[in-house]
């Protein structure tokens, strides 16, 4: 037994006490910070509409309404690391549609393409009511193509209408339509002359500007946050989906 | 008191998936292992109350960056060299 192996053994069972510790030894449980306290009174309280951004789902609320810089900045930061990947791995090579699928394969494959999307897309819009979220659903949404990129190959991509110019296309427009939420509020305000915030969701006394709080009968809409979700689901997804496709167009041109 | 038990049990099963995947010769079942490691730590973040934190964990780093890496090794040796 040498010195290494000891120093290894020493290295992972302090690391494993670091774990144990920090679980038993959190002094928190059952106490509630006053910024939590905050939140957890106001988030959901329609009779004090004051604070509120109408999603039953407190923590999507947080994201979006209480913390919607914090987000948006998080998503152009994804945005940006996702942009420079494609510039250092950018190819011109123009996706191929492979043609020795049999039918049995790609209708089998557009089939969990269309399951996995779906979940995607569920989980992206009801985010607002139960757990989810614009960057889960869009990571599920990526996963829908990197199955197939793995699973068959890149070739069977143009089936599914997908190509490097049309991810980037969907991935500015997600971006697009967060921003363009973002600054509706401050463009309403311009043009009526009344107050209100750049990501304003419901309307406050001094600045009466909001987005609806419900959809239909009493179905709480959570104001923009829906559609926010749905632009970085599609800017995430798109991005990783890029990221993917481009690192397998690389490897095939050094192959030649 | 069970809910604690389960926790640290599972930050076992946490290290030792590290360690497994850090000796390994295999990278495909170092790979293999870090994504086993991940949905172990998704468990953990489930019991600790926070879902939505373990849906990310399941989709990015289980997912995606499993693909990621598994796309690396095609382009190294799958066996590490002593």
């Amino acid at each position: 037994m040498n010195i290494r192996t000891v120093a290894e053994i020493l290295f992972i069972a302090s690391l494993f006490l670091i774990l144990v510790y920090a679980m038993i030894g959190y002094p928190d449980i059952g106490f509630v910070r006053p910024l939590g306290e905050f939140y957890l009174y106001n988030s959901f309280n329609e009779s004090n509409s004051t604070w509120w951004s109408a999603a039953p789902n407190a923590l999507t609320g947080l994201l979006w309404d209480y913390r919607g810089y914090d987000t948006l900045y998080e998503t152009m930061v994804f945005y940006i690391g996702a942009t420079a990947a494609v510039i250092f791995f950018e190819r011109a090579v123009p996706l191929r549609q492979s043609k020795g699928m049999s039918m049995i394969v790609r209708a089998s494959a557009k089939l969990m393409f269309i399951f996995i999307t779906t979940t995607a897309i569920v989980i992206t819009i009801f985010s607002v009511k139960t757990s989810g979220g614009g960057f889960q659903g869009g990571s599920i949404l990526a996963i829908a193509y990197i199955v197939i990129l793995v699973a068959l190959s890149k070739g069977f991509l143009p089936y599914l209408k997908i190509n490097i110019e049309r991810a980037h296309l969907i991935r500015i427009l997600g971006l697009v339509i967060i921003i363009g939420l973002a600054l509706t509020p401050v463009v309403f305000s311009l043009i009526m002359g009344i107050n209100a915030y750049a990501l304003q969701n419901q309307p406050k006394q001094w600045s009466p500007f909001g987005f609806p709080p419900f959809l239909g009968l009493r179905s709480l809409s959570g104001g923009n946050i829906i559609p926010l979700s749905i632009g970085e689901m599609l800017q995430v997804g798109m991005g990783f989906t890029l990221m993917f496709v481009l690192l397998t167009l690389k490897e095939d041109g050094e192959e030649k | 008191m069970i809910q604690i038990l389960m926790i640290n049990l599972l930050l076992v099963l946490c290290v030792l998936l590290t360690a497994l995947a850090i000796y390994s010769r295999d990278l495909l079942l170092a790979v293999v292992l870090s994504g086993a490691e991940g949905v172990v730590v998704a468990i953990l973040f489930y019991l600790l109350v926070a879902p939505d934190i373990a849906l990310i964990q399941i989709s990015a780093a289980v997912g995606v960056a499993t693909a990621f890496f598994v796309l690396a090794l095609k382009r190294l040796k799958r066996y590490e060299e002593t």
